[in-house]
């Protein structure tokens, strides 16, 4: 079986059904379903709140670099590893499946 | 007009199994 990857240019959004809550600023989220806790951190948490109505790799880095202190390439590539693991945990979905 | 950006941090995720 192989596990999806990242397509740089498909439109992802939140997978619906977790318990999301800020905790000192760190976003933290629980799925009663697979019994597990998740802590995004801040900047996970950003990019987090901008899947809301999905969202591409591109179109998140480039809010994100504008916002923080980061090269938009660095950011892209580290914004791709980051939805990468989202993906395997299930948490983030593609508009397209 | 100067924004100041705020500090980057790679972005990671933490999981812990609940049982």
């Amino acid at each position: 079986m192989t596990m999806k990857a990242i397509d740089q240019n498909d439109v992802y959004i939140q997978q619906k059904g977790y318990v999301v809550s800020d905790m000192n600023g760190d976003k933290v989220m629980m799925s009663i379903e697979s019994g597990k806790y998740y802590n995004l951190g801040q900047t996970g948490g950003r990019i987090w709140e901008l899947l809301v109505e999905g969202n591409t790799i591109f179109g998140i880095s480039t809010v994100l670099s504008s916002e923080y202190s980061v090269e938009q390439a660095t950011c892209q590539l580290q914004v791709e590893q980051f939805m990468n693991t989202l993906l395997k945990e299930g948490l983030i979905v593609s508009k397209r499946d | 007009m100067n924004i100041e950006k705020k500090e980057w941090q790679t972005p990671s995720l933490e999981v812990l199994e609940i049982s």
